[in-house]
């Protein structure tokens, strides 16, 4: 049997196919394609198939999972398509979505964006102001009801934002829902009843945490991208039953797994792309042993960045949609603009690279396509890294004197006396150094050290930078994984079903058992049903309770792994007891004011169906020292050294190469420095060792 | 230094100042620093340079170097300054803006040499004094004001001292204060660890070569901005409302003097010291003088030391934002320091509208003014608590030359600005939100609309009985302090009102919806001065306030009536502003009614030139004019109306033939002061408007006070 697992990126629509018991699988790609993102898809299917030698409708037939990670939501909000959504809020409140908790003007921007006052806006409302009515309604924050919801009201508001504004989808998002859904559940059944056809999204339903803001802009964002999600779905299935595909497909979320497709939250898929991405590096961290690693994923404008720890990953703390904050379990991925295409640039004295990328179109100096600006890739491309007849698995042929021009024009003059060379090989310095400083922050942040760690490199240009940023920020063990280039879908085909369930509760620690009791028994019952739905039998049905976690009156709080089992005393001191180890850890002993108690501010499941098994690898056993392609020189350090090339794929199980060396793949180069030694193993993974720190290159001034 | 280096270690040195910040907010208890982001980190060389800031207050990083200065010259000697040491401060007189910002500051000493230093400063939740929350409405001078610390060693060789811990803690009402001061210590050690990581890899010489490069090159930049605008002199004139005693009328003045690439602050001429609560240290001064600019002239760069170099502040002691010890100032950051930067944003944005390539850069004021709503007692949790209302961080943003400001945008002096969920507040602290919603017609009219603020009112709800006491401090009640620019008009004052009979609790207890509208409560409104001291908050009291919003840019009534019509579709503009500020006239259905809306401008343009009928609009500026405001140019040496083409003036006093038209304070729109002028049974202050005394277009917008020195414009050349 199979797992297919589908991504659908920018560029490329990707395709990995994972034959279940291991073993080498195929991989397509195809240019993605957004007037109809199903022509990709097929297209990318098609050539995992050829490479298998088989014709596709028996690929899909053979089938036991058919993931699909895919862009509609995001690109019905990048490009504003969605239809006019109304919004009911409670009586006095129509404006908070409005005024987004007065950091809407800078949400996700990075500090330099936010000091520029004039330049920030907040978005254009997905709801304007006319589109919002309000309800005289008011419950209180135990949840009880002050002031009863009036029906005649609620529909006499409906009507006119359908018959004066034309709206064809509501949200509604009502003071204290999540504690008391009582009014927005009877909106529902009165919209439902009255105006059928209505799309209604409830605030309470796309999340159970605490925060009006977040769970209106949720709601309001989900009625917006819901229609044409559900649209795209439809056609998806009925597409693929046609091709052969004898399950319905799975749909791959933000929070990392699967869900079918009339279980899913529009926008709980939006950026599950990178999430699957972390899920595909978690299944290999358990395959290869490494259950601490860093995965780190660099494309042609983003440097991304996860962490896995004890084979798991994190859950992001806050999510920003499109200016928006909002409540969508989303796996923990940050983010900077670093990448293959950033720009270097001179600023007044200064040589600065990023985070301004000259992405696909114009494209680096090297792709020949009307980039004047030297690129990373450029630099790359000159110093010998990068094959110019193997970028892109040969699509683009690069052309080096482009990129030597570039330098010698923009960067090289002022800063290195006109040697292109010298300036390719400084920007390479300052990229990597800001690849590191991330994996540094990330890492300290929580009170890890980097050199626990392994580190996994995927993406493009991952593997070309990867011991660079790993040395810099102290890693020594490093993973190119055989999917490095597919790793979205080969997460997706990896995953589970997988829903995230959440409800904001203050219970103290200790005297709350009972309470978290009902909470996690809440949202088990539903975290079943889900599952149910998905047709996962009862005896594959699984678990993971977390509660967030801080001490009483501060404001942060931390998420905490909960102990399966009875909810009793004694499991929620273990949960504390684990909290205060970990807060102990990320801010230092005594960093806690411990007399308040503990208390927990939000409860949440994944409720989670069976994955992909990991078939854990044997590890790499140098055999044989590999035999090279050929030669090229290679800028490592401060000189050129004529450096084995190594074609990736013929590389046999146990192919042991020692740097200097460069590993060709088809769709990405992995660059190995002097003093790092790689072994390949029977995935076709390359395991690399950097033995010494490379040695600090001497520049001219 | 080779460039790659530099690169790589400034990128870290700013990303400590970064994770120093985080680290701290992570581990604070303190509301107004988590939610409100109100909180600094600073990296300094050994002479207290300022290197890098963290990305919260830009005004409290600014002081973090004073702090530093006042620690050396005080403890050098005694108790000596070592490796390992750590010094607490608030005294506003030795560098803190105000006593609720605490501040440690530390050496990083490296090979036994002092290589930086570095600082965490936040809000505190109380510091002790008269008044909970901070701000000590009755003082008279600054001890009455709670703790203020002069640099003490809090900890010593590494190692915390427990008597200085429990002696600050002694001072304050609120545990939590202790645990602000570990997460300050914490975000110190990161910080260390930081800069002694760097030290290791690339040497101890490098690191100071790069923080003294990011110096130079940040003054480089700078100088090359100044250079690039235009030489002249911009005076403004500020107001701040009542002194926590008396309602009296406290100025602030400036004259910013432009030449090359200086520039002097002079703010000669301010009052003396305020007997109350509002002055602010030199400190506050400095803070916000450094925070305007660097919003205005340096948002593409880095802040640091390197902007601070070009500029020059003159000032007297003894003035309300520079007051002489023993001056009361707990208030300063959300009174003088506030209103200072007002002055700064006046003065520079008229220097930008004049600059040709900058112009787009100009902003009308933000939210002119700030406020301390304060609620205390006991919690439905069974807690003592202080909780100050932050949601004022919503403020607007000032009006730009292409485009309105942003509604609810943010609070000027922070760049990470954040309000609390309505949800949140309710679930922490015994209050119930009747609303929080836009104030309509809060952003100041203009071509370009300045940004709305808000308003909201709570009551009790679930507080023990007869525990609850609120204080309040704010500024700008008897006038707005955002003015706009080119015309635009100015936004909304702040109004405090208490509603002590209003039934609403009972009300709600009923079951019963409670109001949602200021006028929709009962019971007998009253309007609170926007000082009082801490006062019951009764069982069916409602409170209520607003802030204020943020000024305009360019003539109303040369807003495009299409804006106007949604704005008032939106509520944003009410439909009497509508037709008498912007000339726009709606039909019964909301529709925009073309011809009326064009007679009703002609009707608006003879009003302001007396009754005469305006001159033909067909001015078009000539080769070599030099546009200084959206409808005003210099063409050889003569200001001319933008519009019509008529002579107003000349560089050195361009509206010199203004027609200048006085009126009250509301001719911007309801919420400009009526109430407080009402209270106290006067009008100190109006608006001055200047306008083309041939075609009516307006060109100035100001809010002027009877016997103060009015605001000027002089362009050199």
């Amino acid at each position: 049997m199979l797992s297919i697992g589908v991504d659908i990126g920018g560029t490329f629509t990707d395709v990995a196919v994972v034959e279940e018991g291991g073993g080498r699988a195929a991989q397509g790609k195809a240019l993605t394609t957004p007037e109809d993102f199903l022509e990709g898809v097929l297209e990318a299917l098609e050539d995992a198939a050829r490479q298998m030698g088989l014709p596709l409708r028996e690929v899909l037939g053979r089938a036991r999972l058919f993931a699909h990670g895919t862009t509609i939501t995001s690109n019905v909000l990048w490009t504003r398509s969605g239809p006019p959504v109304g919004l009911l809020a409670t009586r006095g409140f129509a404006d908070q979505i409005l005024i987004m908790r007065g950091i809407g003007r800078v949400a996700g921007l990075s500090l330099a964006e936010r000091r520029h006052y004039r330049a920030t806006g907040k978005p254009e409302p997905l709801v304007p102001r006319t589109r919002i009515r309000e309800l005289a309604e008011r419950i209180d924050a135990t949840g009880a009801v002050l002031a009863p919801m009036d029906d005649a009201e609620a529909v006499a508001q409906v009507r006119g934002l359908i018959e004066r504004e034309g709206i064809e989808a509501l949200a509604v998002g009502l003071l204290w829902s999540f504690r008391n859904p009582v009014h927005e559940r009877r909106v529902a059944a009165l919209a439902g009843r009255e105006f059928p056809g209505l799309r209604v999204s409830l605030s309470s339903e796309v999340s159970g945490r605490l925060g009006e803001y977040e769970r209106t802009a949720t709601a309001v964002l989900n009625a917006y991208v819901g229609g044409a999600m559900e649209g795209y779905l439809e056609r998806l299935t009925r597409r693929m039953a046609r091709e052969g595909l004898r399950r319905a497909p799975l749909i791959v979320q933000s929070n990392g797994g699967l869900a079918p497709a009339g279980e899913v939250v529009p926008i709980r898929t939006v950026e599950s792309g990178p999430a699957a991405g972390v899920v595909g590096a978690a299944r290999l961290a358990g395959e290869l042993g490494l259950p601490n690693l860093i995965a780190t994923d660099v494309g042609g404008t983003t440097f991304k960045v996860a962490l896995i720890q004890e084979g798991r990953w994190e859950l992001a703390p806050e999510t920003v949609l499109a200016q928006y904050h909002v409540h969508v379990p989303m796996v923990d991925v940050v983010s900077i603009g670093a990448g293959g295409g950033s720009i270097a640039w001179e600023d007044e004295g200064r040589l600065r690279v990023g985070p301004r990328s000259a992405g696909a179109a114009p494209g680096p100096a090297c792709y020949g396509t009307g980039g004047a600006e030297p690129t990373v890739t450029d630099a790359d491309l000159l110093l010998g890294t990068l094959n110019p007849r193997n970028f892109l698995g040969g699509r683009i042929r690069l052309d080096a004197e482009a990129a030597r021009a570039a330098f010698a024009r923009r960067v090289a003059p002022r800063f290195f006396g006109g040697d292109p060379l010298e300036a390719a090989a400084g920007v390479r310095e300052i990229i990597d150094a800001q690849m590191a400083d991330l994996i540094r922050r990330e890492t300290l942040e929580r009170g890890r050290d980097p050199r626990d760690f392994a580190l996994i490199a995927y993406g493009g240009a991952g593997p070309v930078h990867a011991c660079a940023y790993a040395a810099e920020a102290g890693v020594s063990e490093i993973v190119v994984p055989y999917q490095a280039t597919v790793l979205s879908a080969y997460g997706a085909a990896a995953g589970g079903v997988r829903h995230t369930l959440e409800r904001s509760l203050s219970v103290r620690v200790p005297g709350g058992a009972e309470a978290a009791a009902g909470a996690f028994a809440g949202l088990e019952a539903e975290g079943n049903g889900h599952l149910e739905r998905a047709e996962v039998p009862a005896g594959a049905r699984r678990v993971e309770r977390w509660v967030a976690m801080r001490w009483r009156r501060q404001v942060h709080s931390l998420a905490v792994s909960f102990p399966p089992g009875p909810v009793t005393e004694e499991s929620l001191a273990r949960a504390a007891a684990d909290f205060a180890a970990e807060y102990a850890t990320r801010y230092g002993e005594g960093s806690a004011y411990t007399e308040a108690g503990v208390e927990i501010t939000r409860f949440w499941i994944n409720a989670l169906g069976p994955s992909l098994p990991a078939v854990p690898a044997a590890p790499p056993a140098p055999l044989a020292a590999a035999r090279p392609r050929g030669t090229r020189p290679v800028r490592w350090g401060a000189e050129f050294i004529e450096t084995a090339i190594h074609d990736g794929p013929s590389l046999p199980p146990g192919a042991a190469v020692e740097g200097p060396a460069v590993i060709e793949h088809p769709g990405t180069t992995v660059a190995l420095p002097p003093g790092a030694r790689a072994v390949v193993d029977a995935a076709g993974h390359t395991h690399i060792r950097l033995e010494a720190l490379p040695p600090r290159p001497e520049k001219k001034a | 230094m080779n460039p790659v280096q530099f690169e790589v270690i400034w990128h870290r040195i700013l990303q400590i100042a970064d994770e120093m910040g985080i680290h701290y907010l992570r581990c604070s208890g303190s509301q107004t620093v988590v939610t409100g982001n109100d909180g600094a980190t600073a990296v300094m060389l050994p002479d207290t340079s300022l290197v890098a800031i963290g990305p919260y207050i830009a005004t409290q990083s600014n002081v973090l170097p004073l702090i530093v200065q006042s620690t050396q010259r005080m403890c050098a000697e005694d108790p000596g300054i070592h490796e390992g040491d750590i010094f607490i401060c608030n005294d506003p007189y030795c560098g803190a803006i105000h006593h609720a910002d605490v501040a440690v500051v530390a050496p990083v000493f490296i090979e036994g040499e002092l290589a930086a230093w570095l600082g965490v400063s936040g809000h505190q939740l109380d510091i002790g004094g008269m008044e909970a929350g901070g701000f000590a409405i009755h003082a008279v001078d600054t001890h009455q004001e709670g703790l203020r610390i002069p640099p003490v060693k809090i900890v010593e060789r590494g190692k915390l001292r427990g008597d200085i811990f429990r002696w600050v803690m002694n001072q304050v009402r609120d545990p939590l204060v202790g645990l602000d001061v570990k997460a300050q210590l914490a975000a110190i050690t990161v910080g260390e660890r930081g800069l002694r990581g760097l030290a290791r890899r690339y040497g101890r010489g490098a690191l100071a070569e790069v923080m003294r490069g990011s110096i130079d090159y940040v003054e480089r930049r700078f100088r090359e901005r100044l250079r690039a605008l235009p030489d002249g002199q911009w005076k403004e004139v500020q107001f701040i409302d009542h002194d926590g005693h008396n309602p009296d009328i406290y100025r602030i003045e400036l004259a910013l003097t432009k030449n090359a690439d200086r520039l002097t602050f002079d703010y000669t001429g301010t009052s003396p010291n305020a007997r109350g609560l509002i002055n602010s240290a030199y400190s506050g001064l400095l803070a916000g003088v450094l925070c305007g600019t660097y919003i205005q002239l340096a948002y593409d760069l880095p802040w640091n030391k390197g902007i601070h170099n070009c500029i020059e502040i003159v000032t007297e002691s003894g003035t309300v934002n520079n007051c002489a010890y023993p001056a009361p100032c707990s208030m300063a950051t959300i009174s003088a320091v506030i209103v200072t930067i007002d002055t700064v944003f006046g003065a520079i944005g008229r220097m930008l509208l004049a600059s040709g390539g900058l112009r787009g850069e100009a902003m009308a004021m933000w939210t002119g003014s700030s406020m301390g709503p304060i609620v205390a007692g006991t919690s439905q949790h069974g807690h003592p608590f202080v909780y100050t209302e932050m949601s004022h961080f919503a403020g607007g943003g000032g009006a730009r030359t292409y485009k309105d400001g942003v509604d609810t945008g943010g609070i000027v002096f922070n760049t990470t600005p954040n309000v609390a969920n309505v949800e949140e507040i309710e679930n922490d602290f015994p209050l119930l939100y009747l609303f929080r919603r836009h104030l309509a017609d809060s952003g100041g009219p203009g071509k370009f609309r300045g940004g709305m603020s808000a308003e909201l009112a709570y009551v009790a709800w679930r507080a023990p009985e007869g525990r609850l006491e609120g204080s309040f401090a704010g500024t700008g009640g008897e006038m707005p302090n955002a003015i706009g620019l080119s015309g635009g008009l100015p936004g909304a004052s702040i109004r405090l009102i208490g509603i002590s009979d209003s039934g609403v609790h009972d009300a709600l207890e009923r079951g019963e919806m409670p109001p949602s509208r200021l006028e929709d409560i009962p019971g007998r409104r009253e309007a609170l001065p926007v000082k009082h001291p801490r006062r019951a908050f009764g069982r069916n009291e409602v409170w209520y306030h607003n802030w204020q919003g943020a000024a305009g840019y360019g003539d109303p009534i040369e807003r495009a009536p299409e804006a106007v019509r949604r704005d008032v579709g939106a509520g944003a503009v009410s439909p009497g502003c509508a037709r008498d500020i912007y000339g726009v006239v709606l039909g019964a259905g909301g529709e925009l009614d073309g011809a009326a809306t064009e007679a009703r401008r002609m009707e608006l343009r003879r009003a302001r030139l007396g009754g005469r009928a305006p001159a033909a609009m067909s001015f078009q500026p000539p080769a070599g004019a030099r546009r200084i405001g959206e409808a005003l140019w210099l063409v050889e040496g003569e200001a001319r109306c933008g519009r019509c083409g008529e002579a107003l003036g000349r560089a050195a006093e361009p509206l010199r033939s203004s027609r200048a038209i006085d009126g009250p304070t509301q001719e911007a729109g309801p919420v400009r002061g009526e109430m407080y002028q009402e209270l106290y049974g006067r009008r100190l202050f109006s608006l001055r408007r200047q306008v083309c005394p041939s075609c009516g277009t307006q060109h100035e917008a100001r809010v002027i006070m009877e016997g103060a020195p009015l605001p000027a414009s002089r362009l050199k050349g």
